[in-house]
């Protein structure tokens, strides 16, 4: 895949693998000691509990987000991946967008099962949750990138 | 260039603000736990009132979706912080401040707990760190809640954007005759 001629994906698939890059290496930040672990789990306080025994952990310390939390970023990773070799589910996505929901809801029964799930189903769920919205995110992405390029073309010409 | 249409700060105001004060609010704020489905319901929310009042498209406008939930997110963000200010307060009022204190005090003492987490936890409880402590919650609600919030406006936009039929088709053009007529010797490329 060109990388000038899609900049707005490399920029996506760059941006999500940092976010997920930091939620692994904020328990290796704090076993070391290192101040901006502790900054790397406030920073994801406001969007879930970190609750110690619902998170993977690394050298004896949790992840800065919960296993289903986790499986929902790395289903965005893998989706923004993958996509690009899915030609058919691509099309099929966006001829029919209200389908991008319907793998959300094996999540939702998760989340109702409350006490009863296992690590593997809210990761695993987690994971199948998200993996449609990183296309979404990727033709949005690119429609700005056109209306930004756009919108440079008809200034210089005014110029 | 406009990244913002009109009829989205309408849209995206009343998006934040209920995500906002959901947020801030601390019984209903645990929803946030459940993947941040606060969040992303206020930019769903927006994105439901700003496309529903919007003409079918060939194309679903995810760009529009995803600008508007961005937009619900930095409002949010705002509202959050500013109500969950006298909410912070009031909690302190009532007592509930001491309890805060002694659960740090216990988590100070808890020879487990790394150093840096405990140096960080003691910055932010004294007073100076209070304030720094709620700029720079502000600053990460900002970043966070916009993400969140688009990707809700990115959900809402494929759920009640409007999708119109496709175009059909331009017209092939003519077939040009074979083999083509003589044109009096010019084979067209000139060069004068």
């Amino acid at each position: 895949m060109n990388f000038r001629r899609n900049l707005p994906y490399w920029l996506l698939v760059g941006g999500t693998a940092c976010w997920v890059a930091a939620v692994v290496a904020a328990p290796f930040a704090r076993a070391h000691g290192w101040g901006w672990g502790e900054w790397t789990y406030l920073a994801f306080h406001p969007v879930c509990h970190q609750m110690p025994e619902r998170s993977f952990s690394l050298l004896g310390e949790p992840f800065a987000v919960c296993h289903r939390c986790f499986g929902l970023y790395s289903g965005f990773l893998f989706g923004l991946l993958a996509f690009p070799s899915l030609g058919r589910w691509r099309a099929f996505l966006l001829e029919h967008p209200r389908w991008v929901v319907a793998p959300a809801l094996p999540m939702l029964v998760d989340v109702a099962l409350g006490s009863w799930n296992r690590t593997w189903d809210r990761f695993g769920t987690g994971l199948l949750a998200s993996f449609p919205i990183a296309l979404l995110a990727w033709v949005a992405a690119e429609q700005l990138y056109q209306r930004y390029r756009a919108g440079r073309k008809e200034n210089y010409e005014l110029r | 260039m406009s990244f913002v249409e009109r009829g989205m700060f309408r849209a995206a105001l009343i998006g934040g603000l209920a995500l906002g004060a959901a947020s801030a609010i601390p019984p209903v704020s645990c929803l946030n736990c459940a993947c941040c489905a606060l969040v992303i319901g206020g930019g769903v929310l927006a994105a439901y009132l700003y496309f529903k009042d919007q003409p079918a498209s060939a194309q679903v406008p995810y760009g529009d979706g995803a600008v508007l939930g961005a937009l619900a997110g930095l409002v949010g963000a705002v509202t959050d912080t500013v109500i969950e200010l006298p909410v912070k307060l009031l909690a302190n009022a009532l007592g509930f401040g001491a309890k805060n204190a002694e659960a740090l005090n216990k988590v100070l003492s808890n020879p487990d707990v790394p150093e840096g987490a405990k140096r960080f936890m003691a910055m932010l409880m004294s007073p100076g760190g209070t304030i720094a402590g709620v700029f720079l919650g502000l600053a990460m609600k900002l970043v966070i809640f916009g993400i969140f919030a688009m990707i809700g406006g990115l959900i809402g936009a494929s759920m009640f954007a409007k999708k119109s039929a496709a175009p059909p088709p331009p017209a092939p053009p003519p077939i040009p005759p074979w083999p083509p007529a003589a044109s009096g010797g010019d084979s067209g490329s000139s060069m004068q």
